[in-house]
């Protein structure tokens, strides 16, 4: 089935969505600074960041909610950043979903064709086709109080997509849901973003669900944007300490670097040892360069050899936690930095790592990766 | 724990005797009315409905009471209505205003708005007497209406503003992102979300109007009398049991009427304007 | 330069001053017109309060105190602000006393508190005249009272009850003393049980506890609960009328009377703006007491 009118999804040059240094100060503090972004037909972009950087600030701002500062607004070419509200045709699925509560299913999704002034037959074929999409068929006569979570977010979207929005807005979308259905609605969405090829921001301050939905991620702080790029390029080459961070446990730290014709590239860390590069850290490397890497705990693993030099750093297992498909070690290098490293736990492993049993802590090839300044 | 249940019986005694205390003037005026004799007396002489009998005499047969207290009740009634309708109208727009209102001064408009709250009513009645003979030429309905809508546009103020409070903005967002412009918006999803706070402010705006004396004393005039005021002249001269049977009618329109309120378990922002 | 910026600021204002949605500040339009009246009412008070009156000519445009300064000094109308602060401090004392303990029970209740709030506000919310009938049948020459008094033989014909300050005291303290009992409930349910609890695990005994506990702590109560009732029963104009039956003079109904009878509008204006002054000064005061405690609380 085709949505009835949706010219806006087809691919092509323009973006759908433009903004353009975008600012907001409440007073002043200023919640949202120089933003700016494009988003692309049927793109799926994710705004990410922690509490109170300005992602709903932000959104609020496309949506027509709250003015602007300084910048501006485009949407499918048309600057729109004085036009009210409720002459935008970006749809916003609220965290809270806003059902209105004295209407019922049919009256709810219908409500958008309604106030734009579609035709009663019109209406009901919107109704129709919207609940169909969520898979709701024959609950039109409930009343948001008769629905579950799930079914009363399923509603949500579908009174957007009736409502003939050419992009959609999600606010923390999945944050009312419990773990299982939160993964499973995530599903739906991306799925159904997909078949319509409708373009999509989604606000979000959980990093697993913007990586797991968004084609791009933003990643904001203190109202700015630190980086934007795909999910692999935010996790695994972050462009600042912070992106670094906020993606996933790192653990850091610094040393001197040292070549070694023969052996290659070092990273002398004092007491705990060194980190061996495979290849040059970056193309103007210098012996005696003072230098900052990260390593994720999954790229790290645990061994018993301790004398090799270069094989890893040493350290103190603190503490272990069994989290089911994997162990996490708390490991307390010598010197005393904090390190995690995460053991996969397959069916023929034993606990190797008792509690204070010294180990070396290896870096697998290409997990070393140098930070920022 | 023996002490301890002496206290509190102590204090249910006590509690008990003053209930009996706060309500004895309303029950009196019930027990008299069913009185056989023909003055009022506590406790009552036997028991009867006459007086009941004779109120429907008087409305059906007293050449000279009929007309005054049938036109009494009709003037009150209408005046209830009309101010209630006024007062739900400006009552409610002026609350969502006062909550919505980005503009300077509106701190200084809710207190306009509770002023009649604040002002002792005698002086809003002798304020009024001195505006329409200032003004001149104002007609006793239109002096009524106008006292009257005053001293109930607080109901509906108080009401809907607690009903707004606990009202969820995005609703209005959503309706607005779905295409609603703001006078949609209101009509289709503020106003039948604070339905009950409008309904309980204007029920408590009727009964203001209809039971209101002190206003009304300053604004009548002989050809309209309003029903409080009917009954004052009657009970200054008769001290016959029918209009004890005359207040318990009233008094169980009143009681019907809180109850109805209390339903819309909006008892205590009510209480929060009474006076 | 300077003054460049100075227009760059002025424009910006402008810009925010034609930005501003006037949606919402439209719909105060009806409430306006409703309330005007009001003000200009209260406004004309003021203005006529210094004219002067003459009886032959009537009001006479003029600035004048004479009209304040014989609030306070005409014996007449000393005696009835006099009456009218005597009446209320003395319905605000056995209102604090009597309502104390029902305001204890109410926070207590549990489950009956919602029963105990609506016989407390029946009254409360009934007809003036008809509250004030209830007590002209339990006061009057038959009523109960007089039945009583005659049947223990402490009195052998009817008492005169009626008419009497005693009457208009008996009624305003049963008019008012659900306000009382209100915010003193109020303060008393925010009180933390465990308070009690962990003075009365210290040793003190229940007296001890309720002196050094739960008295001072309920004294923002006690304070809104004070002032407002004595706001009300000073402005109280039915009981007076109809309980007074011209026996009792208080500030309301020697208003009543210049307004009406000697027609002294001037004389009336006086008399309202200083009844508007003493009301308006306790019931800020009352205000402040309940905004204070919102912001400890
Ligand atoms: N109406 C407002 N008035 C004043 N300050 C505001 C307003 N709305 C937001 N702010 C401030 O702007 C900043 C950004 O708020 P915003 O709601 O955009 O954060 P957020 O990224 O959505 O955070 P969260 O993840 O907690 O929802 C915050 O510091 C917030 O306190
Ligand atoms: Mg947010």
């Amino acid at each position: 089935m085709k949505p009835p009118s949706q010219e806006s999804t087809q691919a092509g040059k323009k973006p759908v969505l433009e903004l353009k240094d975008i600012s907001k100060a409440f007073g002043q503090m200023n919640a949202v600074e120089r933003v700016s972004l494009e988003v692309w037909p049927g793109e799926f972009v994710s705004l990410l960041g922690p509490s109170g950087c300005g992602k709903t600030t932000t959104l609020r701002m496309i949506a027509g909610f709250i003015a602007p500062t300084e910048g501006r607004i485009i949407l499918g070419g048309n600057d729109i950043t004085n036009v009210p509200a409720y002459r935008r045709d970006v749809g916003l699925l609220f965290q809270s979903y806003a059902l209105f509560p004295h209407m019922t299913v049919r009256g709810n999704v219908g409500f958008g064709p309604k106030m734009r002034g579609e035709k009663s037959g019109a209406v009901a074929e919107k109704v129709r086709w919207a609940l169909s999409l969520v898979k709701l068929e024959g609950f039109e006569d409930r009343r948001p109080n008769e629905l579950s979570g799930g079914q009363q977010q399923r509603v949500a979207i579908a009174r957007v997509l009736a409502s003939g929005a050419s992009m959609l807005l999600l606010d923390e979308a999945f944050s009312n849901l419990d773990a299982k259905l939160r993964g499973r609605m995530q599903e739906e969405v991306r799925e159904l973003q997909l078949r319509l090829g409708i373009a999509t921001v989604l606000v979000t301050h959980d990093q697993e669900e913007a990586l797991a939905m968004s084609d791009r991620i933003v990643i904001m702080n203190g109202g700015k944007v630190e980086q934007i790029g795909t999910p692999k390029q935010v996790y695994s080459s972050p462009e600042s300490l912070f992106v670094a961070d906020f993606m996933g446990r790192c653990n850091r730290i610094e040393g001197q670097l040292t070549h070694d014709g023969a052996k290659g590239w070092f990273l002398d860390c004092g007491p705990a040892g060194m980190i061996r590069f495979e290849a040059p850290p970056h193309p103007e490397a210098r012996p005696g360069e003072h230098c900052r890497v990260f390593m994720r705990p999954e790229h790290l693993t645990l061994s018993q050899r301790t004398g090799d030099h270069g094989q890893g750093l040493r350290g103190e297992v603190e503490r272990l936690v069994y989290l089911g498909s994997r162990s996490v070690a708390y490991v307390i290098l010598d010197g005393g930095i904090p390190f995690q490293v995460h053991l996969p736990n397959t069916p023929g492993s034993k606990d190797e790592f008792p509690i204070n049993g010294v180990v070396a802590v290896v870096p697998q090839p290409g997990a070393v990766t140098l930070l920022p300044d | 724990m023996k002490l301890h249940v002496t206290r509190r019986g102590l204090l249910l005694t006590y509690v008990t005797l003053f209930f009996i205390y706060l309500e004895g003037p309303l029950a009196v005026i019930v027990l008299s009315s069913f009185n056989s004799g023909q003055i009022v007396r506590f406790p009552p002489e036997g028991f009867s409905l006459k007086w009941y009998g004779a109120l429907m005499d008087l409305v059906r047969n007293a050449p000279d009471m009929k007309p005054e207290l049938l036109n009494a009740v009709y003037t009150s009634l209408w005046l209830g209505v009309a101010s209630t309708i006024g007062a739900v109208i400006a009552g409610t727009l002026g609350a969502y205003a006062l909550q919505r209102a980005k503009i300077p001064g509106t701190n200084i408009l809710r207190q306009l708005f509770l002023l009649p709250l604040l002002f002792p009513q005698i002086v809003t009645g002798i304020g009024l007497v001195l505006w329409f003979s200032a003004v001149g030429g104002v007609p006793t309905w239109m002096r009524l209406l106008l006292g009257h809508l005053i001293i109930s546009l607080p109901c509906v103020v108080v009401t809907v503003t607690a009903s707004l409070e606990t009202l969820d903005r995005s609703l209005e967002d959503a309706a607005m992102n779905l295409g609603a412009n703001r006078v949609k918006t209101f009509l289709f999803i503020t106003l039948p979300s604070i339905q009950g706070g409008v309904l309980a402010g204007a029920i408590f705006a009727w009964l203001t109007s209809f039971s209101n004396f002190t206003v009304t004393y300053f604004l009548f005039s002989g050809e309209m009398n309003p029903f409080p005021l009917w009954l004052y002249q009657y009970i200054e001269y008769y001290i016959d049991p029918g209009a004890a049977a005359l207040a318990t009618c009233v008094l169980l329109i009143t009681l019907s009427v809180l109850l109805m309120i209390n339903r819309l378990q909006a008892l205590g922002r009510v209480v929060a304007v009474s006076k | 330069m300077s003054s460049a910026v100075a227009i760059g600021v002025g424009v910006k204002h402008l810009k925010k001053h034609l930005q501003t949605d006037w949606f919402a500040p439209a719909l105060f339009a009806p409430g306006i017109l409703v309330l005007l009246p009001l003000v200009g009412a209260f406004v004309m008070l003021v203005r006529y309060s210094f004219n002067d009156w003459d009886p032959m000519l009537g009001m006479v445009p003029a600035w004048t105190l004479e009209n304040y300064y014989y609030v306070f000094t005409d014996p007449a109308q000393f005696k009835g602000l006099v009456t009218t602060l005597r009446i209320s401090l003395v319905v605000t004392v056995v209102c604090l006393f009597v309502g104390y303990p029902v305001a204890v029970a109410i926070s207590q209740a549990g489950r009956y508190r919602g029963l105990l709030m609506f016989l407390l506000v029946t009254p409360m919310l009934t007809d003036v005249l008809i509250r004030a009938y209830g007590w002209m049948v339990i006061l009057g020459p038959n009523g109960p009272v007089n039945s009583l008094l005659m049947a223990s033989g402490l009195s052998s014909g009817p008492a005169r009850l009626m008419y009497t300050e005693l009457a208009v005291v008996l009624e305003l303290i049963h008019e008012n003393i659900p306000f009382m009992i209100l915010p003193l409930a109020a303060v008393l349910e925010r009180i933390n049980p465990a308070l009690n609890d962990a003075a009365m695990n210290l040793g003190a005994s229940p007296a001890r506890t309720f002196f050094h506990v739960t008295l001072p702590l309920s004294r923002p109560g006690i304070i809104a609960g004070t002032l407002l009732v004595f706001a009300l029963s000073s402005s109280a104009f039915v009981a007076p009328l109809v309980l007074g039956g011209g026996n009792v003079s208080v500030m309301t109904t020697l208003m009543q009377q210049t307004m009406l009878t000697t027609l002294n509008w001037p004389q009336g204006s006086a008399q309202s703006v200083v009844l508007v002054g003493l009301v308006l000064v306790l019931l800020a005061g009352y205000g402040w007491v309940l905004s204070r405690g919102r912001r400890t609380t």
